[in-house]
């Protein structure tokens, strides 16, 4: 004779409070899978970029929607700025060095230590020209719209911090 | 009486219970009404049959799949956020030479 209570499908193999402990340590690990494969796929573009050795271009590219042409002139522009920024960077550290060190060893502001201090002061001038020459190369290859973007943010991130002092700028445009 | 005699007389002594006829049925039929309805204990027996069925686990399951993509969004968002702005900062320590040997 049957048992009516013999259980004929799965579901009845199993008590509720297992079912409950399946589920929920399912919804775990379907939450956790989704979680790191949605993060792992939508970031994997920028990181490759970042990873790059010219992400820095391929984001000026995007950012200022540059065409195969220009992006190609401003590539050009870089190869050719880039000895200069490095001689620029020579010239920083020797000129810094140099004044940090009279700076130490006087105590007072002699004929050398003055001349180390004009001297730091026209590395920085020759170093603000010839970025801002680039910059103004690098826009000029930019539509008109861009390279107005281009400019501003050039000026918020490499010219006026590196002004002594930006209060008369701020007070102008604020 | 000796043992023998004794042993004869258990012997003869047979037992014949009278179960009723459907006493098996009844037994299986009260198992299968109490199993019928599985309570939860805690909180005062409630009715818990629906949390037996794989349609729940399976809604539970999904559900959990969606948190986690929407949450897997937010912080994909985020990080892209973050290395945008590294790129930038690449750029113009590229053409910077102050802020490139700041990050030295």
């Amino acid at each position: 004779m049957s048992n009516p209570s013999t259980p004929t499908s799965i579901s009845e193999r199993f008590r509720p409070e297992h079912w409950l402990l399946f589920a929920l340590i399912g919804a775990l690990a379907a939450g956790v899978i989704a979680f790191y494969g949605c993060n792992f796929f939508a970031t994997r573009d920028l990181r490759e970029m970042a990873a790059a050795p010219n992400g820095g271009l391929e984001w000026l590219q995007r950012e200022f929607h540059l065409s195969g042409g220009q992006f190609q002139k401003i590539e050009a522009l870089q190869s050719a700025y880039a000895p200069v920024c490095n001689e620029m960077c020579r010239k920083i550290m020797e000129a810094n060095s140099k004044l940090d060190r009279l700076v130490s060893e006087n105590r007072g502001v002699t004929p050398e230590l003055a001349a180390a201090i004009r001297e730091a002061g026209l590395v920085q001038e020759e170093c603000h020209q010839q970025m801002l020459a680039h910059i103004y190369q690098v826009s000029a290859q930019m539509n008109p719209a861009d390279a107005q973007n281009y400019l501003r943010l050039m000026k918020s991130r490499v010219i006026q911090p590196a002004l002594s002092s930006d209060t008369a700028v701020r007070a102008t445009t604020e | 009486m000796s043992d023998d005699e004794l042993r004869e007389k258990l012997a003869l002594w047979k037992v014949e219970p009278q179960i009723p006829p459907d006493f098996q049925r009844n037994v299986w039929q009260k198992i299968a009404v109490r199993e019928s309805k599985p309570k939860l204990p805690l909180f005062g027996n409630w009715n818990i049959s629906w949390l037996r069925t794989p349609a729940f686990a399976t809604c539970v399951i999904v559900l959990g799949g969606l948190a986690g993509t929407g949450f897997g969004l937010i912080e994909s968002s985020q990080a892209n956020s973050r290395n945008w702005k590294s790129l930038e900062a690449k750029y113009v320590q590229s053409i910077d030479p102050y802020e490139h040997l700041r990050t030295l």
